[in-house]
C-alpha cells in the first residue's frame, strides 16, 4: 500500500508542478522585469518544460523504452527550439 | 504471456523493476509501470509522434504569422478571455492527473479507483469543452469568426481542431467508462486502458503549448 | 479464411491498377495540365482565363487523362475491402463502408476534373464564368475528405480489430491511418480562405492533406512487397483449424 501511495503522491506533485509553472506564466508578466521578447522567450520555454514533464511523467515515456523516449524528447526540442527561434528571430 | 498488452514489444526486465513502484497485492507479474517497456502500444506512439508534428507545424505558423501581423495579434489576443483560457488550462492538467491515477488504478487491480478516476477525467473534458463553448460564443455574438482576420483564423483553426481532440478523446474514455466494468476486463484491456489515457495527455500538452502561444505570448 | 493463393492474379491486377491511377492522375494533374500544385485562390479572373486560354490543349489533355486515372483507384481499394471483410468475419460493416467510401472518393477526385474541362471547353467563354467553374472544382477537389478519412478509419478499426498471428497490416500502419485521417479532415476549411494554410494551395489542407496518405500508401506497398516477397508460404492459408 506504501508502494500505492508513492505513485499517488509522484503524480500528485506532477500536477502540483505543472499548476505551479501555470501560475508563474500566468503572472510572469508582472513578476518579471523583462524586455516583451524576453518574456516570450520565458514563456514558450516553460510552456515546453511542462510539456517534457507531462511526457516523462504522465506518459511514462521516461522510463520507457529508450529510443522512445528519444524520440519524444526530441520532438520537444524541435517544436521548442523551431517556435523559440522563431519567436526570437522573426 | 504477456495479457496485458499487444504490443510485439513484449515486457522486458519484470526483475529489473524498481521496486518502489509498479507492485500490487495481487502480485500480478505482468503490470510493471516502470521497467523499460512500451505503455500501450508502439503504433500508437507512433501516431502520437506524428499528431504532435502536425501540431508543431500549427505553433510555427503561428509565430510566423504573429510576426507579419504583430498588432493585429496583440489586439486578437487582448480580446480573448485569458481566465477562460486559464481555467481550461488547469482542468485539462488536472484530468491529466486523473487519467494517470486511473491507469494507476487499472495497475493495481482497483476497479473503484480505476472507473473513478475515469469518471473524473470524463468530468474535466466535458467542462473544457463548456468553456470553450462560452469562449466561442462570447466571439461569435462579438460578430467575430474563422474569417474575421488572421488572428482569428488561427485562434479559431488551432483551438477548433485541438477540440476536436478532445472531444475524440472524450469518446474514447466514455467507451471505456461504459465497457470495463470487471477486474479481469481491465487486466485483458490493460493496453487500450494505457493508450487511451496517453492518447488524453498528448490532448494536454497541446493545449498547453496553445494556450501559451494563443493567450499569454506577445 | 481466404486461400491466397488463386487470388493472387486478383491482388496483381489491383496493385497494377493503383499504378495506373498514379501514373494517369499523376502525370495529367502535374505534369500535363499543371493543376497540382493548386493554383492560388488569390490569383484574379483575368489571370485564371488567360491561363485556360493560354493552356488550353495541354489542359484538357492533362485533365481527361487524370479523369480516366481516378477509376483505376477502386479495384485496389475494393481489394482491401475483402481483406477486411475476412477479419469481420460475417458482418463486414466496415468493409461495405470502406468500399462505399471509396467510391466517394474516386467521384469527388474526377468530378472536379469535368468541371475544369468544362471551363477550358470554350476558348470565348466569358471570363466570368471560368473564373467561376475554375472555383468550384477547386472547391469539389479540395473540401471533401470525410469519405477518404473515413476509409482510412475503418481499414484502422479491421487492422486493429484483427487478432490473428499475422494480420493482414500491422498495427502501427493503423494507427498512421488514423493519423492521415485527422490530417485530410482539416479540408473542410477551404472555404473560408482564399490565403494562407487552410486555404486549398495551403500547408494544411493541400501540401499535409496530399503527402500524409500518399507517404501511408508508399509505406503499405513497402510492406505488402516484402510480404509477398519474404512469406511466400503465409499466402497459402487454406481453412485451418
Amino acid at each position: 500500500m506504501t508502494m500505492t501511495n508513492l505513485n499517488h503522491n509522484k503524480l500528485l506533485w506532477v500536477l502540483v508542478i505543472l499548476l505551479s509553472l501555470t501560475a508563474l506564466s500566468w503572472a510572469a508578466p508582472q513578476l518579471v522585469p523583462l524586455s516583451s521578447k524576453a518574456l516570450g522567450a520565458l514563456l514558450i520555454l516553460l510552456a515546453f518544460i511542462k510539456v517534457r514533464i507531462i511526457i516523462l511523467h504522465f506518459m511514462e515515456a521516461g522510463s520507457a523504452h529508450p529510443p522512445l523516449r528519444r524520440a519524444f524528447e526530441a520532438w520537444v526540442a524541435i517544436a521548442g527550439g523551431g517556435t523559440l527561434l522563431l519567436y526570437l528571430y522573426l | 504471456m504477456n495479457t496485458t498488452s499487444k504490443s510485439p514489444c513484449t515486457t522486458t526486465d519484470i526483475e529489473a523493476t524498481p521496486a518502489s513502484l509498479g507492485q500490487n497485492p495481487t502480485g500480478v507479474a505482468q503490470i510493471k509501470t516502470t521497467s523499460a517497456r512500451i505503455p500501450g502500444e508502439l503504433g500508437l506512439w507512433i501516431f502520437l509522434l506524428a499528431d504532435m508534428s502536425i501540431f508543431a507545424l500549427y505553433f510555427w505558423v503561428f509565430i510566423w504569422n504573429q510576426s507579419l501581423h504583430p498588432e493585429q495579434f496583440l489586439q486578437g489576443q487582448a480580446s480573448l478571455n485569458h481566465s477562460l483560457g486559464l481555467l481550461n488550462t488547469v482542468i485539462l492538467l488536472s484530468s491529466s492527473y486523473f487519467a494517470a491515477m486511473a491507469v494507476h488504478g487499472a495497475r493495481g487491480q482497483n476497479l473503484d479507483s480505476f472507473r473513478r478516476n475515469i469518471q473524473l477525467t470524463i468530468a474535466c473534458g466535458a467542462g473544457f469543452l463548456l468553456v470553450k463553448a462560452i469562449e466561442y460564443g462570447e466571439k461569435f455574438s462579438a460578430g467575430l469568426h474563422i474569417a474575421s482576420n488572421e488572428f482569428y483564423s488561427y485562434y479559431f483553426a488551432f483551438t477548433g481542431i485541438h477540440m476536436v481532440h478532445v472531444v475524440i478523446g472524450l469518446s474514447l474514455l466514455t467507451y471505456m467508462l461504459l465497457s470495463f466494468r470487471t477486474e479481469a476486463q481491465i487486466r485483458q484491456q490493460m493496453a487500450n486502458i494505457e493508450g487511451t489515457v496517453l492518447y488524453w495527455h498528448m490532448v494536454d500538452l497541446l493545449w498547453v503549448v496553445l494556450f501559451s502561444l494563443i493567450y499569454l505570448l506577445q | 479464411m481466404i486461400i491466397m493463393q488463386d487470388k493472387r492474379p486478383l491482388i496483381l491486377v489491383a496493385i497494377v491498377s493503383m499504378a495506373m491511377t498514379i501514373l494517369l492522375y499523376g502525370g495529367g494533374m502535374f505534369l500535363i495540365a499543371g493543376y497540382l500544385p493548386p493554383p492560388s485562390p488569390l490569383l484574379t479572373e483575368p489571370e485564371i482565363a488567360a491561363m485556360y486560354r493560354d493552356n488550353h490543349s495541354s489542359i484538357i489533355t492533362g485533365l481527361t487523362m487524370a479523369f480516366l486515372g481516378t477509376g483505376f483507384m477502386l479495384p485496389l481499394w475494393v481489394m482491401a475491402s475483402v481483406f477486411m471483410a475476412e477479419v469481420e468475419e460475417g458482418f463486414p460493416y466496415f468493409s461495405i463502408m470502406q468500399a462505399l467510401c471509396a467510391l466517394a472518393t474516386v467521384l469527388f477526385t474526377a468530378l472536379p476534373n469535368l468541371v475544369w474541362l468544362a471551363a477550358a471547353f470554350r476558348i470565348d467563354r466569358p471570363s466570368e464564368l471560368i473564373y467561376m467553374l475554375h472555383d468550384l472544382g477547386w472547391i469539389m477537389w479540395a473540401t471533401p475528405s470525410w469519405g477518404f478519412a473515413f476509409q482510412f478509419i475503418c481499414f484502422a478499426i479491421c487492422g486493429l480489430s484483427d487478432k490473428r498471428e499475422t494480420p493482414f497490416v500491422p498495427r502501427w500502419l493503423c494507427y498512421l491511418g488514423l493519423w492521415v485521417a485527422l490530417c485530410v479532415l482539416v479540408t473542410p476549411l477551404v472555404p473560408f480562405f482564399t490565403d494562407g494554410p487552410f486555404a486549398w494551395n495551403g500547408l494544411f489542407s493541400f501540401w499535409v492533406a496530399f503527402i500524409s496518405p500518399n507517404l501511408w500508401s508508399a509505406l503499405l506497398a513497402v510492406y505488402v512487397i516484402k510480404r509477398i516477397k519474404g512469406a511466400q508460404p503465409q499466402f497459402t492459408e487454406g481453412v485451418n483449424a
